[in-house]
């Protein structure tokens, strides 16, 4: 078996939720989840490992639900404009850990949440979580 | 008209090679992936040394911008890289032979493995840090010698990290490993480029290109040293080093620059124009170059 198969599924096992499911796409082991937001709005998202990233990392991607056009785009809503989520760090596309990635990709589900909901209401916020581009966050 | 078909080389055209690399050099196929200032500068200069088989990959057209620091021409403005740099080939030698795609490396998808799997070498010299990513595994899983060349922000410094399958680390544990030790004695992040947030690629700098080219040429003379015999008296040149893992070559262009004030404190005579080689270490759980039960080949 494939080692890193493995140790993803313990953390899988271990930290995220449980009903997290596994896909094998175009040769990738892929994880799904899905994370309720404070505000009560779902994201399914996936999680894999990218051998072609530099760094090579977990990347986190969104598939549901659809966002703004506009959104897509790491200056609004901090989400490339093929799905995967800026998490932050030098790479911005990938972190080393699966949980890492975990952890950032729900922190960004809360931010995005926020502009969707405030966009809705008829008062659109800026996504809230400006740390998540810190220049000195260390990687 | 000279061309292909009626131009022959006389004799004495490799008069100042001789010894240096032996003929046979000619039957090696390279392809150079990115032809902005590292690409076009280093093609020109592997062509003069009897190169005379390339592949060029870029998607890029030739801009003003460009001009100061690369091979193209004010009449190659508005074309694509990878047609005036064959064009500009052709005008030294017009029996090299040039393939070319204008896309970036990512879009050959499926046609990625039967194009590559042929070639001698292999330069990275591309903006896009997902290209070298996708370079460094393509070229490790088909067992073919790379080399990685990287200019520091403002081109103060920069790398060349020849990887030879099997025998030495890939570009991804050699840079990421570095970038980690380095960790306590420098801040990494001051000569990092920055990346485009939009699209993550590297920015575009200011620098002068002579910097650029001092860093090329340096990975010039390393790539003929891959691409030589054993005794042409250029095959030492590398080789004696990766024979010891030794095959990351850091150069500093400015005086106290980045480690060279830590590392040469106690030799006379140094101001700018330093270099370094590091010895590197592949991580057990790379996808590239690490033990086997983590390796994700290409063709996976």
């Amino acid at each position: 078996m494939n080692r890193r198969f493995k140790s993803d599924s313990d953390h899988v096992a271990q930290y995220l939720p449980a009903a997290t499911k596994h896909q094998s796409i175009d040769g990738k082991d892929v994880w799904i989840f899905n994370k309720n937001t404070e505000l009560g709005i779902l994201f399914k998202i996936a999680i894999y490992f990218d051998p072609d990233e530099e760094p090579a990392g977990y990347c986190a991607q969104l598939l549901s639900p659809e966002i703004e056009d506009a959104w897509k785009n790491p200056h609004v809503g901090h989400i490339f404009n093929d799905g995967v989520i800026c998490l932050g760090g030098g790479s911005m596309r990938t972190r080393k850990t699966l949980r890492e990635s975990f952890s950032k990709s729900c922190l960004w589900a809360e931010g995005i949440a926020i502009m969707m909901q405030s966009n809705l209401a008829g008062s659109p916020t800026e996504f809230p979580f400006s740390n998540n581009n810190d220049p000195d966050e260390i990687e | 008209m000279v061309n292909a078909s009626n131009f022959e080389r006389p004799e004495d055209w490799r008069l100042r090679l001789k010894g240096l690399v032996s003929e046979s050099i000619s039957d090696k196929r390279i392809a150079v992936v990115g032809c902005g200032s590292v690409g076009s500068f280093m093609c020109d200069e592997l062509a003069r040394c009897g190169i005379t088989q390339f592949t060029l990959i870029d998607p890029d057209v030739v801009e003003w911008a460009n001009l100061t620091r690369t091979i193209y021409g004010h009449a190659d403005t508005g074309a694509k890289k990878v047609d005036a740099l064959a064009r500009h080939l052709t005008s030294i030698f017009p029996d090299i032979r040039i393939q070319t795609h204008a896309c970036e490396i990512q879009s050959l998808g499926n046609q990625l493995e039967p194009i590559f799997q042929n070639f001698d070498l292999v330069i990275a010299s591309v903006d896009d840090p997902r290209g070298n990513g996708l370079l460094d595994r393509l070229c490790y899983s088909l067992e073919i010698p790379s080399v990685f060349v990287g200019l520091y922000k403002g081109a103060k410094g920069g790398e060349v990290i020849a990887v030879k399958p099997t025998s030495t680390p890939c570009f991804g544990c050699a840079t990421g490993g570095t970038r980690d030790a380095l960790a306590d004695l420098v801040n990494v992040r001051e000569i990092q480029r920055d990346r485009d947030y939009g699209t993550n690629k590297l920015m575009a700098e200011v620098a002068l290109g002579s910097d650029i080219h001092f860093v090329c040429n340096a990975a010039v003379k390393i790539c003929m040293s891959m691409l030589s015999q054993p005794g042409d008296a250029l095959h030492s040149f590398i080789h004696s080093q990766l024979a010891q893992g030794i095959h990351y070559l850091m150069l500093g262009m400015e005086p106290s620059y980045y480690i060279f004030p830590s590392t040469h404190e106690n030799a006379i005579g140094q101001h700018a124009f330093q270099s370094l080689w590091l010895q590197t270490t592949r991580r057990e759980d790379c996808p590239r170059c690490g033990d086997e039960s983590y390796r994700i080949p290409f063709n996976k």
